[in-house]
């Protein structure tokens, strides 16, 4: 690289720098939900080192929403961390003077497995997710870029349905006390606790990403190049929070705190137009401290959680894995993609600040902290319009239509979702 | 319309397959359902610390060995978990230092004397508990059962053999005061290390100069070629090994001061008793005397057996054995109702059985069954004797306390000074320091029983059990019990009424409680009054001869789909002396099981020429059903004590939890029975809303009941928890008030009311709104309220049957380090009605279950009631007894560790049970604790009951029925009785 190269990389770079402050562009999202990830290798745009910039957008629509429970069972998505939500339990914990304390003792029934159960349905949807990205290149080997997702999502067709029968004095009293105007009951003693549907968009966490990628030719009658990819970032804690008194509102990142992705690729390009490749990438996300509901009894289900208080969350480690294998530009300028995918989310962890009536073990075993896994296939169609402006057009745009299908997972919400990317090189 | 309902098709076919107590396996010669071929009489059961009612013994009837019907039964015993008796007694054995099998010298012998020794401990390598027996064949020899094992026979095959040593390795037998071979031994008690036995003279009758009481302790002793470690006998009156011209017995006889008054006592029976009562370390030594001639005369007939040095600056006398009064002769006045002794020319003291008992307010008593008076018209009562404790002076240790006098606490020397007994520690040693036989606080069972003599007892934790094998005419035979209740300081100050336990029926020699599953053991008679029969009561669907039929009724009458049970009432008539019969029962007891929209009546005793009469097997007759709430035809019709109701205005009650016998007063007319539950409160009244004539009804085979009768609502009720019915009012308990009707008033049948509300939510101080009602016990003017932040009482001189929510104020109970909310409330009071507690004089004890599932806990409380008929209520009408853990730090009586929702005891043992919870089906527990469940016990467990409940996910109710002693536990899955 010339040294008037080296120039136009700085600014370039400085530029970014200022992109970035103005505009964030990144990736988070809520564990345990398939939301796009605009730097996923899966279906971010290809990129070459020929031009200086790429500037990438994406666009998914949500077409059909499942879940997986902790057994890895397909279920509605209101259903991934438990299969009813308990009423009883959910009074459980408490002092005794206090008022759900003494809801607990007026409602005085035992848990026979239906009394105070609710069977929770819902539609769970991704309505619609963006991104912008801009990357730049530099020095060859270099990029550093920056993304901004957004997303809208909406809960609705929430039913609660009551399980209690009505043969016994326990099931009157629930019912009486409790469960005949549950949402008022649970709205009152939960601090606000919302348990209907709800409808919320906004921008994710920024993610800033530096990469270093290299390519390496291989003189080899099938292997015809290796690429390597590094990179690592930061997630900047600007995406929506978790709304703690709406059910399932998960945040549109890392909830308020700062992440630290890293990530190794590694691209095959063999003969006939075939390529392979894997991906690992890490993120590790800083605890925080912040308002947020607390298991208080070990039967607690995760939607039913009335105590709110300050905790500091120490964030399990984000795991995704990539394989896939492409056609590259068999027919003209297009490209077939084939992906499998696998993102694993560690256990997260809670520390009730010094409250004396509560167990930091009891609310580290709520469901929502446990592990989560997804497994999707992801299907890519690349379209270098570019192909068709020369050998070197000034601007080179590439389409991309991918489509996405999770096919199993645990503790997670997911949605099929269908995409499209268009980035320009320049 | 009056029907036979398939329901009673389906409950006699149950009936076939219910299992009554189980009948015990002994020899393989036994009858049917019979456990042995031969007669058994000594029993007991494993009392030491780690094996506490693990195993039963028995021990054949002296007369009944010798004829090769015994063989290895001679003593046998059967674990917890089998239903099989092992014989101890294998017909070889290791006999003392032979290394070899020979005949051993208790195969088929009959057994006179048996007592078990805990070998914890003990230099002697062997069982943890070994039997020690007195052959009848042999009464001068004492044998210990030290171990059964296995070992190879003569075929290189195992055989179940027994160790059996004999006292000095055999060389020689028991000696009597003067070194002598005693004629015979008359009664035996072992204690680790020493077993005591007390002898007749080497010539002549027990009581004789040279009658005594001779020692045996597990030693060494040197023999020809090495040593033998085995029981030795001592000398008695030094506690030396061996001394010149042989070991002797301490001497008992008419001339030994500690007995007689004036001159030598006339006589002393040879039937003797003896126990060790390990809190205070002495030995108890039961006699039947008869006192000199002269007015001045008179005679004791317990003695306090102490063993060691009389001071700590002796040197030798570790092991001497020192007899000691029961009482200086200064409190025996001429009076005779001093209980264990009299003066009086000729006077006769019977103790015919003397037993240890360490209260659960941790104070030492001893418990004898006799009196002043001749043995034959002794043995039907029983008293409670306070003995001191933690004395300084080591005389007086175990001898009768001074009544009168405060107990006082004892506790560790450590940094938290924590609990350790409660003494008294003043001798009674003036006639006004004396219990006497009138007093409320000695008499066992509020009196003498009236069922028969006695001819077993037993104690545990605050209750005494005894058996009955030959019932008096109109009487049965049974096991009954009574039960203490104490003032705040720890004394007991009363005892509940005789009650039947263990829902047996039959002519009972002897019986065991193991605290560990619930479950009782009893000898039986057989159809040719021999007994032979062991059982074991089992909690299952109930006997065949006890209420198996009605556990069918109830199990089919409310099925699980409908919550089954969901509760279960007991309406008392426990002793027709001590008017307590429920108002508005005539000379009955009425079960009554309610569920959802059904309730279940069943007659359960009735009063027959002066006697309670319960009922069991065929006596309960067929079941009659009514639908539609309503009776459609007169009683009585047949001899049927059951009666099902559903439908009508039951309906609209929905799970109906509570239940109540009413009478308009004292002199009312009219009985009615109430119903209460979610959808409030019924009434079963006649079309004008007259109940049942009082005159007549309710008796039994239901008289009085009459066709059109129909349950009515009343009232505008929802979440009804309770009714209590006392003096002319319906107290109504709903979550957030309680309601006072007067049943004098308006037409109560035709739900038309006259009603105050007492207390509610929002008027009792700290309650509010968000507060609710759990529990309340009314008696006369007393009331105490259980809520979700406390107990209440009424406020001093409040009456609860003129106040109103304005002029009702309340005092809040303290339950120190409770957990909020006192969730139930049990009274125990004489006559076993909790209407009772402060209108019978000497009151009664209240328990408070403070427990909340929110952080699953429970903890028990108690307090000492006082009688507010003729007084106003003060502040020492409810007193918190004296629980505590730490000195000064006020507490609670014990802690289950866990949610419990009901709470239920007879005062041996404390359940505690718990409904289906997640994926826990219901359990039923009783705390359990080595040494017992008292003051200041730290070391609690809650032993689940041995009842199938994996189909249960609620458990209502748990009660005792007061006709048969049968504990119930009522639920979804229905009942299960301990029978």
């Amino acid at each position: 690289m010339s040294k008037g190269d080296e120039e136009k990389g700085m600014i370039a770079l400085k530029k970014l720098f200022l992109f970035s402050v103005i505009v964030w562009g990144g990736w988070q999202t809520m564990y345990g939900m398939n939301l796009l990830r605009p730097y996923d290798t899966l279906i971010r745009p290809a990129y070459t080192n020929n031009y200086r910039f790429q500037v990438d957008l994406y666009a998914q629509a949500g077409v059909a929403d499942k879940g997986y429970n902790a057994d890895g069972c397909s279920t509605n998505a209101l259903r991934i961390w438990s299969g009813d939500q308990d009423a009883l339990a959910m009074l459980d914990g408490f002092p005794s003077s206090s008022t759900v304390g003494q809801k607990r003792i007026a409602v005085d029934a035992n848990d026979d497995g239906v009394r105070g159960h609710f069977c929770v349905d819902g539609d769970l949807r991704t309505k619609f997710s963006g991104a912008v990205g801009l990357r730049a290149f530099f020095k060859e080997a270099f990029s550093i870029s920056a993304y901004l997702p957004f997303y809208a999502m909406e809960l609705d067709n929430v039913c609660w349905s009551d399980q209690t029968k009505s043969v016994s004095d326990e099931d009157e009293r629930v019912k009486s006390l409790l469960t005949n105007d549950f949402f008022a009951n649970v709205r009152s003693l939960g601090d606000g606790l919302e348990l209907g549907g709800w409808k919320r968009h906004g921008i994710g966490d920024i993610t800033v990403l530096g990469e270093w990628f290299h390519d390496f030719p291989q003189p080899k009658e099938l292997l015809k190049n290796v690429r390597i990819n590094l990179r690592a970032g930061l997630n900047l804690p600007t995406g929506l929070r978790e709304d703690e008194d709406k059910i399932l509102a998960v945040p549109f990142g890392t909830d308020g705190a700062l992440g630290l992705p890293f990530g190794l690729g590694l691209d095959l390009r063999y003969v006939f137009y075939l390529r392979a490749g894997v991906d690992v990438q890490l993120t590790h996300v800083f605890g925080n401290t912040r308002m947020r509901r607390v298991r208080t009894n070990e039967n607690q289900t995760d939607f039913l959680l009335l105590e709110k208080m300050n905790v500091y969350k120490d964030f399990g480690l984000t795991q995704q894995f990539n394989l896939y294998v492409q056609i590259h530009k068999l027919i003209k300028q297009s490209s077939l993609l084939v992906g499998y995918q696998f993102i694993k989310h560690g256990a997260d962890e809670l520390s009730l600040c010094a409250n004396p009536n509560f167990s930091s073990v009891v609310a580290n075993g709520a469901e929502h902290l446990k592990e989560k896994t997804i497994h999707q296939i992801v299907v890519r169609a690349d379209y270098d319009i570019g192909g068709h402006f020369g050998d070197h057009p000034t601007v080179y745009p590439r389409v991309s239509l991918y489509a996405r299908f999770p096919f199993k997972g645990k503790r997670a919400a997911v949605t099929t979702d269908i995409g499209l990317t268009l980035s320009l090189d320049f | 319309m009056c029907k036979a309902r398939v329901v009673t098709i389906v409950f006699l076919f149950l009936c076939i397959h219910v299992q009554a107590a189980d009948v015990l396996k002994g020899d393989e010669n036994a009858a049917d359902n019979q456990t042995f071929s031969f007669r058994v009489q000594q029993h007991e059961l494993s009392s030491s610390a780690d094996l506490q009612g693990t195993n039963f013994y028995v021990a054949a009837h002296p007369d009944d060995g010798g004829a090769d019907v015994v063989k290895e039964f001679a003593v046998s015993r059967v674990s917890r978990d089998t239903k099989q008796f092992v014989g101890l007694t294998t017909q070889k054995a290791l006999v003392n230092l032979s290394s070899e099998r020979s005949a051993s010298p208790l195969y088929d012998q009959g057994i006179a004397f048996f007592s078990l020794f805990d070998g914890a401990n003990n230099i002697l390598a062997g069982m943890a508990e070994r039997p020690v027996v007195v052959t009848n064949a042999d009464r001068k020899t004492i044998y210990l059962i030290n171990n059964y094992f296995d070992v190879k026979n003569d075929d290189g095959k195992l055989e179940k053999t027994s160790q059996v040593l004999s006292a000095d390795a055999g060389q020689q037998n028991i000696p009597d005061t003067a070194a002598a071979v005693t004629a015979g031994i008359v009664q035996i008690q072992a204690m680790n290390p020493y077993v005591f036995a007390a002898v007749r003279p080497s010539a002549g009758s027990f009581g004789d100069v040279g009658s005594g009481i001779a020692m045996v302790m597990v030693g060494t002793l040197p023999v020809a070629g090495g040593s033998f470690t085995g029981p030795v006998i001592i000398d008695a009156p030094t506690g030396a090994s061996s001394r010149a011209g042989g070991n002797r017995a301490l001497p008992l006889d008419v001339a030994l001061s500690e007995l007689k008054i004036g001159s030598n006592l006339a006589s002393i029976g040879s039937v003797v008793d003896m126990c060790w009562h390990a809190n205070v370390g002495r030995l108890y030594i039961a006699l039947q005397v008869t006192g000199g001639a002269a007015g001045t005369d008179g005679a004791r007939a317990l003695l306090v057996g102490r063993i060691g040095k009389d001071a700590d600056s002796e040197t030798s006398g570790d092991n001497k054995l020192q007899l000691v009064a029961i009482a200086p002769t200064a409190v025996f006045d001429g009076a005779l109702d001093k209980i264990v002794g009299a003066q009086d020319a000729d006077a006769q003291v019977s103790i015919h059985n003397v037993r240890p008992m360490f209260s659960s307010t941790a104070l030492p008593y001893i418990v004898v069954v006799g009196g002043v008076g001749a043995p034959a018209l002794t043995k039907r009562t029983v008293f409670a004797l306070p003995i001191v404790g933690g004395s300084d002076t080591r005389e007086i240790e175990g001898t009768i306390a001074a009544k009168s006098v405060d107990p006082v606490d004892l506790f560790t020397p450590t940094t938290v000074p924590q609990f350790r007994q409660r003494v008294i520690k003043q001798a009674a040693t003036t006639v006004a320091q004396m219990p006497l036989s009138t007093e409320a606080a000695a008499q066992v069972g509020g009196g003498a029983l009236l069922n028969g003599d006695i001819v077993g007892i037993f104690v545990h934790e605050d209750t005494v059990f005894v058996s009955v094998q030959s019932a008096v005419a109109t009487q049965t035979a049974g096991i009954f019990y009574s039960q203490a209740f104490f003032e705040a300081n720890g004394k007991i100050k009363g005892w509940t009424t005789w009650r039947r336990a263990d829902g047996t029926l039959n002519n009972v020699l002897g019986s065991a409680l193991d605290a560990t599953t619930g479950k009782s053991y009893f000898l039986a008679q057989n159809s040719a009054g021999d007994v032979k029969i062991v059982k074991r009561t089992v909690w299952k669907s109930g006997a065949t001869d006890g209420l198996s039929s009605v556990v069918a009724s109830a199990d089919a009458f409310f099925p699980k789909p409908e919550a089954g049970v969901q509760g279960v009432h007991d309406f008392v008539v426990t002793s027709v002396a001590l008017d307590s019969a429920t108002p508005g029962l005539l000379d009955i007891s009425l079960l009554v099981a309610t569920g959802y929209q059904k309730v279940l009546l069943v007659e359960t005793s009735t009063v027959v020429a002066g006697a309670v009469v319960p009922h069991g097997g065929a006596s309960f007759g067929p079941g009659i059903s009514f639908t539609n709430g309503e009776i459609t035809q007169t009683f009585p019709v047949t001899a049927s004590k059951r009666i099902s109701i559903e439908g009508g205005a039951l309906d609209e009650i929905g799970p109906i939890v509570a239940t109540q016998v009413a009478r308009d007063g004292s002199a009312g007319s009219n009985g009615w029975l109430f119903v209460g539950g979610s959808g409030g409160v019924a009434v079963l009244s006649k079309a004008n809303g007259a109940g049942w004539n009082t005159a007549t009804g309710l008796a039994t085979n239901f008289t009085g009941l009459t066709a059109g009768m129909s349950f009515k609502h009343v009232g505008d009720y929802q979440q009804v928890r309770k009714l209590i019915h006392d003096d002319q009012y319906l107290y109504v308990l709903t979550e957030t008030q309680l309601d006072r009707i007067d049943l004098t008033q308006g037409n109560i049948g035709l739900g038309i009311i006259s009603v105050k509300t007492v207390a509610g939510v929002d008027t009792i101080p700290g309650v509010g709104a968000q507060g609710s009602l759990l529990d309340a016990v009314v008696s006369e003017k007393l009331v105490l309220l259980a809520t979700s932040q406390g107990l209440f009482r009424l406020a001093n001189s409040l009456d609860v049957r003129t106040v109103d929510t304005v002029s009702a104020s309340w005092e809040l109970l303290s339950t120190p380090e409770d957990i909020g909310a006192i969730r139930q409330l049990i009274a125990v009071t004489q006559t076993g009605r909790a209407q009772d507690l402060a209108r019978k004089s000497g009151g009664g004890n209240l328990y408070a279950m403070s427990a909340y599932r929110g952080k699953n806990q429970a903890k028990l409380y108690r307090f000492e009631i006082e009688q507010v008929v003729g007084s106003s209520i003060s502040d020492t009408t409810v007193q918190r007894i004296s629980d505590l853990y730490v000195q000064n730090i006020p507490s609670y009586f014990a802690n289950y560790g866990l949610f419990r929702n009901i709470f239920a005891t007879d005062g041996a043992l404390f359940f505690g049970t718990q409904s289906q919870s997640d994926d826990e089906h219901s359990v039923a527990t009783i705390l359990n604790a080595k040494g017992g469940v008292q003051t200041g016990s730290r070391f609690l467990s809650n032993k689940e009951i041995p009842v199938d409940l994996s189909e249960s996910s609620l458990l209502s109710s748990m009660i005792q029925s007061s006709a048969t002693g049968s504990w119930l536990l009522a639920g979804d899955d229905g009942i299960r009785a301990n029978e």
